[in-house]
């Protein structure tokens, strides 16, 4: 057949009701089915956060427009010490809540950006992928600090990137949920790339997991910096996996893979039920625990709702009709 | 660029007295009117083709028109949409944008096919999710290249066109999201409220999944080892493309084709056969004691995947080798790449290094030769020795850059690359200009800005 251009010529809610919602959610989120490796007990999951659609202080903004992308919070960060951080960008800023309250706002330059992680003592680093793609570093107070441009010959597209990555030496950006490319000092100054055959760094290493089929994820250690890769584990899933929602280092150097599956689709018109679990697995590879996180079927796109904290805590940031919902699993 | 070849031809009809309308700012097409015409033959690449000549356009609710050949009038929104505004930017050109159902429809040229310059909203993401008539809904996981995501809740709803999966199960997306960041191209996660639909009329291939492999080893002694497979034809030897400092998608990285099908008896437990292997040195021209990265990716017969394996990219840095003889004169290699004689010298040429590297024995100069394989290796497809062995710049009667006759696909990578997407350019008689522009775009071409 011809090409196309070659045949042209032929073509003539108040707070009360969003937290009863959430916690109903919460209490009929699923388990996930058997996979073959252990289920755990009940898990230790912990409502850190509940806020409603809306601008004023303690709200998350959200847009829903009528023929495009809805958007809420498209990410989050949490510290040392539990409080999280949520890129409330909708809105231009940062809200920061501890104890389930909100403890700071800080301005943003109005943005569209996707990720966020924690700058020096106080500030904040915001990913934008859309031109001109760039890491913003502001200080505590919101004022810009530096900017850095995103394009390189190691990044080439920066619209493919998939996440922001905060280690000890700098920044990373990973691409295409493959691989890691260090692109910022700790002090937000400019590195001449370099990249890391995995999603995770942690210790002396990196992790990374590749679906090996539609119900396998195949996990590998990285030694660094020679970067040779040895299988760790196969885990397995008795439903498709719809996505990889975390791969991290546990506080023990074990590995922590967040996975949303979904059941088998008979009807084309019925949109399948997802679910979603966390891994948790020891050094060595063995599955010590299967935790049911609590999913939302939301239309708003979230760029990372699933973080590891840096109290060694997997955070799970809920999208709801009626708000936003963080919760705390302790792995 | 399909893209512009398009609106050259759009051009040609009108001049030829056709009926295709081009261009007119002013020209929306009505819904409805051809709503009965029979969905138009098109394949998966053309839709993605014409989906990607629309990123970077702005937002455009209600609206879905944009100029292929060229992003010069991106056009501007502001606000939160529907209740938001756009104009033509800059100043003085036509107004170009789309929302998320009028670019589906433009890629997927429902109703009818027609330039993405002329102005058209047939339908919205409420056709698109609950009517059947240009096309129908699959299952999740029977997504493919051109197909499309879409929700509509009755009264809101989205709709984005499918590329591919990425290995953490992201969708690869060409959508209009909104007024703040325009019509894009990047991977996102689709969650449950999402159903699959297919264009009518698009041509169903058979499965083919993704070949895999591992990057296993760099090193400066030991060179770069790994393997590759593709699931489709598990006994058959595949490509691997190595390349330095850049992804694949890097115009400005150092490109090595290998084929994977080293003998390498380890493998048979894993992939069960053992011809997958894979191995090169590293070239001469990295180990200058830099930083260099190294890419590599397995591609599948059918072109259609090119995969990067596990253990890759790495960051490695080797010391400079010797590259002169002792009286800073740089060897000359003692005969011609071309002719069979002693193993040359890796440092000879930059056609004897890239050879060599595929290929160790042939710059082995006390076990080896340069065999007729090397030779070989020299005629064939590499690009350092390109036109080497047929006496000349290029084995091309031209420069794949510069318009002229017909060029065969097989004188260079850059030809074959083409050629494979515009075959016109092989088999017209002519290289047009559009030939020598698709190889300026073109990753395997070395035109230069």
């Amino acid at each position: 057949m011809q090409p196309f251009h070659r045949r042209f010529r032929a073509w003539g809610m108040g707070r009360c009701s969003l937290g009863l919602a959430l916690l109903l959610a919460l209490a009929c989120s699923k388990q996930p089915k058997a996979g073959t490796g252990p289920t755990s007990e009940a898990p230790a999951v912990t409502p850190v956060l509940e806020a409603g659609w809306g601008k004023s202080d303690g709200q998350l903004g959200q847009n829903v427009p009528e023929e495009g992308l809805p958007e809420g919070p498209k990410s989050f960060v949490a510290d040392a010490s539990g409080a999280v951080h949520v890129l409330d960008q909708e809105n231009a800023r940062i809200q920061k809540f501890a104890g389930g309250k909100l403890a700071a706002s800080v301005g943003i330059p109005a943005r569209a950006f996707d990720d966020v992680e924690l700058f020096g003592s106080a500030g904040y680093a915001l990913l934008d992928v859309h031109a001109p793609a760039a890491i913003v570093f502001v200080d505590g107070s919101g004022a810009l600090a530096s900017e850095l441009a995103l394009e390189s010959a190691e990044v080439p597209e920066p619209s493919l990137i998939t996440g922001l990555a905060r280690s000890d030496d700098g920044y990373y950006v990973e691409l295409s949920d493959d691989y890691l490319v260090r692109v910022a000092d700790a002090g937000g100054k400019s590195v001449a790339p370099s990249v890391v055959p995995g999603q995770a760094l942690g210790g002396s290493g990196a992790l990374k997991a590749e679906l090996s089929d539609p119900r396998h994820f195949g996990l590998y250690r990285v030694a660094l910096p020679e970067g040779d890769p040895s299988p760790l584990a196969e885990v397995a899933f008795a439903e498709r996996v719809a996505r990889r929602t975390l791969l991290a280092f546990s506080k023990g150097g074990g590995t922590l893979l967040g996975v949303v599956t979904e059941s088998e689709q008979t009807d084309p018109e019925t949109p399948p039920s997802e679910s979603a679990s966390l891994v948790v697995l020891d050094t060595a590879g063995q599955e010590k625990h299967r935790i049911a996180l609590p999913h939302a079927s939301s239309v708003e796109d979230t760029f990372r709702s699933v973080k590891r904290g840096d109290d060694g805590n997997v955070y799970v940031m809920k999208v709801a009709p009626t708000g936003v919902q963080i919760v705390k699993v302790t792995p | 660029m399909s893209a512009l070849r398009l609106l050259c031809a759009a051009a040609l009809a009108l001049l030829a007295g056709c009926t295709v309308e081009v261009g007119d700012p002013a020209e929306t097409e009505a819904l409805g009117s051809v709503e009965e015409a029979v969905t138009q033959a098109m394949t998966r690449d053309e839709i993605l083709a014409l989906a990607a000549s629309g990123v970077g356009y702005s937002y455009w609710w209600g609206h879905g028109r944009w100029d292929p050949a060229s992003h010069d009038y991106p056009g501007k929104c502001s606000g939160s949409c529907s209740k938001c505004s756009h104009w033509a930017a800059p100043k003085g050109g036509p107004e170009y944008g789309a929302d998320c159902s009028g670019f589906v429809a433009q890629a997927w040229q429902v109703p009818t096919a027609g330039s993405p310059k002329v102005d058209r909203h047939p339908y919205s993401t409420y056709n698109f999710r609950y009517e059947k008539t240009h096309w129908y809904p699959i299952k999740k996981s029977e997504l493919k290249a051109g197909d499309a995501l879409v929700y509509n809740t009755g009264t809101k709803g989205h709709i984005a066109l499918f590329q591919s999966w990425t290995g953490g199960g992201k969708a690869m997306a060409y959508e209009c999201s909104g007024c703040k960041v325009g019509c894009i191209h990047k991977p996102r996660s689709f969650g449950s409220s999402y159903i699959a639909i297919r264009r009518k009329g698009v041509e169903d291939e058979p499965k083919n999944d993704p070949p895999k492999g591992q990057l296993e080893k760099v090193s400066c002694d030991g060179g770069i080892q790994g393997f590759a497979q593709d699931p489709d034809a598990p006994k058959e030897a595949i490509d691997v493309v190595l390349t330095f400092d850049g992804p694949i998608t890097s115009k400005t990285a150092t490109r090595l084709t290998l084929k994977a099908g080293e003998n390498r008896p380890d493998l048979v437990k894993k992939l069960g056969s053992a011809n997958h292997g894979f191995s090169a040195a590293i070239p001469v021209s990295l180990k200058d004691g830099k930083k260099h990265t190294i890419y590599a990716y397995a591609v599948d017969d059918a072109g259609e995947h090119t995969k990067l394996l596990v253990g890759a990219p790495r960051s490695s840095s080797c010391g400079a080798p010797p590259a002169t003889k002792a009286d800073g004169v740089p060897h000359a290699c003692g005969h011609g790449e071309c002719q069979t004689g002693a193993a040359l010298t890796k440092d000879c040429s930059p056609c004897a290094d890239q050879v060599c590297i595929l290929r160790p024995s042939c710059c082995d100069t006390v076990n080896g030769k340069w065999d007729a394989t090397c030779v070989d290796l020299a005629g064939e497809t590499i690009q350092a020795c390109r036109g080497v062995c047929a006496g000349g710049p290029s084995s091309c009667a031209h420069s794949e850059c510069e318009a002229g006759g017909a060029l065969s696909a097989t004188c260079s990578e850059c030809a074959a690359h083409v050629c494979k997407r515009d075959p016109f350019c092989c088999s017209s008689g002519k290289w047009d200009w559009i030939c020598a522009k698709e190889a300026k775009e073109d990753p395997w071409c070395s035109c230069g800005s």
